[in-house]
């Protein structure tokens, strides 16, 4: 009886995946000029008064390498970062730590061939207000808030930016480069984006066009890690 | 007492059986190409495709509670909205453009006029969100259905638990469009060998193949592209379809080429309900009044029809009209959504 006992849980023990993979995370840290991001703070900086009043953005295909070898990758199709709901989200994975890696890669928005997979679940689901009604597709990156240099109403901007079609594919691929940890800390620091773009003449982007794309592309520079 | 309960028994069950329909789902004949529609993602099942056919004719999906997508999409109109040139909305509000006809739905890869929609899954968010139709939003709908203990139920069948989300009630609502297949019209039938034309409906059937087949490919009727047929811009809509969408003028006045199956039941025609008859629809072809730069080049080639050939035509398309479809008692109104609280 004993031994039948011992024969389960050894059995247990070994199949138990949470013993072979430790949970492994991935830590977003959404920043403005190098210190964490506060909603609806005003930040003053030369000529300018800035705050942000929402930032949401999916984070899909994360990919950890060793040099040029692919270790891991993660299978859900996307996973939202809103900071309105936490201000350093974690995504977990299922990884075996004692692999060694120094790269990891993601995407910024969700890739054109997820995008024509029709109605998805969890983090994807259309009541998330992730999804344009109007024009299918995902907004991969929303950033909404106050700028006294915005020339719209009330010096509100507004950029959603989105759109998987040529030549308006707004999906950016990040790589960067790792020290070994048990957790990897990404920055993203809002201000390098908006700093990049004339607030006074765009303070609004709803849609897949050239503008939203630039915008995409400041948004992949914001990418870091200490 | 008992008596009552048993009599209460019978009637509902007698009730549930006129709506409970088991498969097969979704037939088609072996002429048909494969369904576009993927399927395995979503797959067929009686239960989810009960629960979207009473979202189908909820008016729950509006703002008002007003609207349903039937308003619309009627299946005495072979899912179109006879009557109205334009899609008319809550609060009497007039939308942009002609409802379309909805059947053989698996077989379409974009939607709406303009193809801004990639998926029949999303395809409702359209009209859902669009203020001059049902003005709502996705995240609501969720609130007030989660709410009735009618759709618990029917979520809980379908899901096995009853929990409402959008992807769930996204999927039944495609999963009831999937059923709309029309493939039992006297063309059908002909193409089986149990019926024939007659001699009028022969010679049109040869001025179809000749003119509009390019576009209009048998056996679905539609290649279900986009394409500039050379209508002159409406001044008050302003619409350039696909080129509004897109702003490059490669796309200018490119529209979804329409099934020409159930013409009977689903006029007014053209993206804009512009044509009530299809005499004036040929007569549009006839004319060749065109100036547009990026016309497809089939309508080019197209020869003026005499009168003759026009009727001769007209014949033909009128052996597309699939009046099974129009009549089916398992796509029409559910009973059961009467039996919903409030």
């Amino acid at each position: 009886m004993k031994k039948k006992i011992f024969k389960k849980w050894f059995f247990l023990f070994i199949f138990s995946p949470k013993i072979l993979f430790s949970q492994f995370q991935i830590c977003f840290h959404n920043q403005f000029l190098n210190s964490e991001l506060i909603l609806d703070k005003k930040y003053a900086i030369s000529n300018d008064s800035i705050s942000i009043s929402s930032l949401n953005y999916y984070v899909s295909k994360i990919s950890i390498f060793n040099d040029s070898n692919l270790i891991y990758e993660d299978r859900k199709l996307g996973h939202l970062i809103s900071h309105e709901i936490n201000q350093s989200p974690c995504i977990k994975l299922e990884c075996d730590q004692k692999i060694k890696f120094n790269r990891i890669s993601f995407n910024l928005g969700i890739d054109s061939v997820t995008h024509i997979k029709g109605v998805l679940g969890g983090d994807l689901d259309p009541t998330k207000g992730m999804y344009w009604t109007w024009n299918s597709g995902y907004i991969n990156f929303k950033i909404e808030g106050y700028s006294s240099r915005s020339s719209g109403k009330n010096h509100l901007f507004q950029f959603h930016i989105g759109g998987y079609q040529f030549p308006f594919n707004s999906c950016q691929k990040i790589d960067l480069t790792l020290k070994r940890n048990s957790t990897i800390d990404i920055y993203f620091d809002v201000f390098n984006v908006l700093n990049g773009i004339n607030l006074q003449e765009n303070h609004q982007i709803m849609r897949p066009c050239k503008s939203a794309v630039e915008i995409a592309n400041l948004s992949k520079n914001a990418f870091y890690i200490e | 007492m008992k008596g009552i309960y048993i009599q209460f028994f019978i009637s509902l069950s007698i009730l549930l059986g006129f709506n409970l329909y088991d498969s097969p789902y979704f037939k088609y004949p072996d002429y048909f190409p494969k369904p576009f529609y993927q399927f395995e993602n979503n797959i067929l099942d009686s239960n989810k495709i009960k629960l979207g056919r009473m979202l189908f004719y909820d008016p729950i999906l509006s703002s008002d509670n007003t609207i349903s997508c039937a308003s619309c999409h009627s299946p005495y109109n072979a899912f179109s909205h006879s009557d109205h040139q334009l899609s008319h909305g809550i609060n009497d509000q007039i939308g942009k453009r002609n409802a379309p006809a909805l059947f053989n739905l698996a077989w379409q890869k974009k939607f709406m006029w303009d193809g801004s929609i990639n998926h029949l899954d999303v395809q409702p968010l359209a009209p859902i969100s669009h203020s001059k139709e049902m003005n709502e939003n996705i995240q609501n709908i969720i609130l007030k259905i989660s709410k009735s203990n009618f759709y618990k139920k029917l979520y809980n069948k379908s899901f096995g638990d009853s929990l409402i989300t959008g992807e769930r009630t996204l999927k039944a609502l495609a999963q009831f469009q999937l059923t709309l297949v029309s493939c039992n019209s006297k063309f059908d039938y002909v193409k089986q060998g149990i019926n024939s034309f007659t001699k009028k409906e022969k010679l049109g059937y040869q001025i179809f193949l000749k003119n509009c087949n390019i576009c209009h490919q048998e056996p679905l009727f539609s290649t279900y592209q986009f394409a500039n047929n050379g209508l002159t811009v409406d001044s008050a809509l302003k619409d350039y379809g696909k080129g509004s969408l897109t702003m490059q003028s490669k796309d200018s006045l490119l529209f979804k080429i329409p099934s020409l199956r159930n013409l009977s039941y689903s006029s007014p025609y053209m993206h804009d309900g512009r044509f009530k008859t299809l005499h004036q629809v040929i007569n549009h072809y006839n004319n060749k009044k065109y100036n547009h730069k990026n016309l497809s080049p089939e309508i080019l080639e197209l020869k003026p029809l005499n009168n003759n050939e026009v009727v001769n035509l007209i014949s033909f398309l009128k052996t597309l009209d699939d009046s099974s479809f129009i009549y089916n008692k398992i796509t029409r109104f559910p009973i059961l959504l009467l039996s919903k609280e409030n």
